[in-house]
């Protein structure tokens, strides 16, 4: 679902899914999604004129103010992440720090575009690990060039592995090999943990995200 | 083997991945999509705490402010412009009002609206009629354990008026208060299932009473507990 083509009216049905009542705040997180794409499509010189539709949410705790954000911004695969102002008054803040909100939003952005593209991938990536797999368990022999057409005892030896190989990648793609004992070497640190926390778990628990992908961005 | 598989894939896959326009897109997407979500914006609003340490609140809106505005961020994947991003602040406002915040943050949320207290009736929807919905939730969980769980129509009512009146009593804490009830009323079931052999289990209005009663009369317990 693309929001540029979602119309005010189908985002607060969308909305309706997930949340009951406060159509009021519904409405108008629709019309502010809705505009702040309208001002992207405007000239130059007027976007610059024209005020972003931030919002404000007044409200008890518990009435769904987080909820109706949230979703607003899974149902348009938008980047997002929830900052208590509050924090900035403690003791130990200093002003840029609030720079830091938009230095985590990145790393959400990152991190969601990343899923996408490993899940793209993915039907490849398990090609090319079924191939890893099956020269972990049967090396490659390396054939000596030979003449053509003489079929020595090394050529057999090729065959016959080959013939067990494909017999291994039957047995892998089926799942039958699933349970069976095999060792690889794993490097410490490129268990991509990353894929254990969904986008909104991390700024729950607030993890310090920066160092969390240390190990996982090119080096510059 | 399967586990090892799962390793190799995803060592594959990060091969796979050209991490540059990975960053690419993500700093785009960032900046023309992006929400941030500003809780407790009133706890910032108003004039500063006469003592303690605190950072000003104000000192703290003056901050905030270019980055609202529209301002650039460097971050370790690149300057990242705000000018787009989409800021949606919330607050209980009970003490302060949006008008206290200083003036040029004020201009930068043009939009405010009020979102009500729920009432016992929208507890029931709650319960029951999103997606996610606790009661859905709840329900899933125990389908994966070979159990069907049932809620009878004056449970789930009794459940949203317990939840009413906790919140009445003690601390109003909205629709959360639904989460701490929910788990109260199933914890043994949920404890004991895995043991036991029923296919099928019933919580009706007896059962909502019964099970929160204890917690219920001891109001001090309440606060703690529901
Ligand atoms: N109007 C609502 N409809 C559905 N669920 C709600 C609603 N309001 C609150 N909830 C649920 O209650 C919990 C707390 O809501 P949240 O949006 O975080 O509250 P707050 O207003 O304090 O931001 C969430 O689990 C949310 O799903
Ligand atoms: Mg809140």
């Amino acid at each position: 679902m693309k929001i540029d083509q979602l119309t005010p009216r189908q985002i607060v049905n969308a909305l309706d899914k997930y949340i009951i009542g406060q159509d009021k705040a519904k409405k108008m997180v629709a019309i502010a999604l809705r505009n702040r794409w309208r001002r992207q499509q405007v000239k130059e010189d007027l976007r610059e004129e024209i005020i972003p539709n931030n919002i404000i949410l007044i409200g008890p705790t518990g009435v769904g103010k987080t909820e109706i954000s949230r979703r607003l911004a899974k149902l348009s695969n938008a980047p997002f992440v929830k900052v208590e102002a509050s924090k900035f008054t403690e003791v130990g803040y200093v002003g840029r720090d609030v720079e830091s909100i938009i230095r985590d939003l990145l790393e959400i952005s990152v991190q969601m575009v990343r899923e996408e593209k490993t899940i793209a991938v993915e039907g490849k990536a398990h090609d090319h690990a079924i191939e890893r797999m099956l020269d972990t368990l049967l090396p490659p022999i390396t054939a000596k060039p030979k003449p053509v057409g003489e079929m020595g005892e090394e050529d057999k030896l090729e065959l016959s592995h080959q013939r067990t190989r494909e017999k291994l990648r039957a047995q892998l793609l089926e799942g039958k090999l699933d349970d069976r004992p095999v060792e690889i070497d794993v490097p410490a640190d490129s268990t991509p943990m990353m894929q254990i926390f969904s986008p909104m778990g991390i700024e729950e628990m607030g993890l310090n995200i920066q160092e969390m992908f240390g190990g996982m961005m090119p080096k510059k | 083997m399967a586990e090892a598989l799962k390793i190799f894939t995803q060592q594959e896959a990060q091969k796979l991945i050209d991490m540059e326009e990975v960053i690419r897109t993500a700093v785009a997407r960032a900046q023309n999509s992006g929400i941030v979500f500003l809780d407790e914006i009133d706890k910032i609003a108003g004039a500063s705490s006469k003592h303690g340490p605190d950072v000003s609140r104000e000192g703290v809106q003056r901050d905030l402010l270019p980055v609202v505005e529209g301002t650039s961020v460097v971050t370790k994947y690149g300057m990242v412009k705000t000018d787009h991003i989409l800021f949606v602040a919330s607050g209980a406002f009970h003490v302060s009002k949006p008008s206290d915040l200083i003036p040029e943050l004020q201009g930068r949320f043009p939009i405010r609206v009020e979102l009500n207290s729920l009432s016992e009736q929208e507890f029931i929807q709650i319960l029951t009629e999103p997606k996610n919905a606790l009661i859905v939730q709840y329900k899933a969980m125990l389908e994966t354990e070979g159990v069907e769980l049932k809620f009878t129509d004056d449970a789930i009512a009794e459940i949203a008026r317990t939840a009413a009146m906790v919140n009445a009593r003690s601390e109003n804490i909205g629709a959360r208060r639904l989460h701490t009830i929910m788990s109260n009323l199933l914890e043994e079931i949920l404890f004991e299932v895995p043991e036991s052999d029923v296919k099928s289990l019933t919580v009706d209005k007896k059962k909502v009473q019964e099970t929160l009663a204890s917690v219920i009369e001891d109001e001090d317990l309440s606060r703690y507990i529901l």
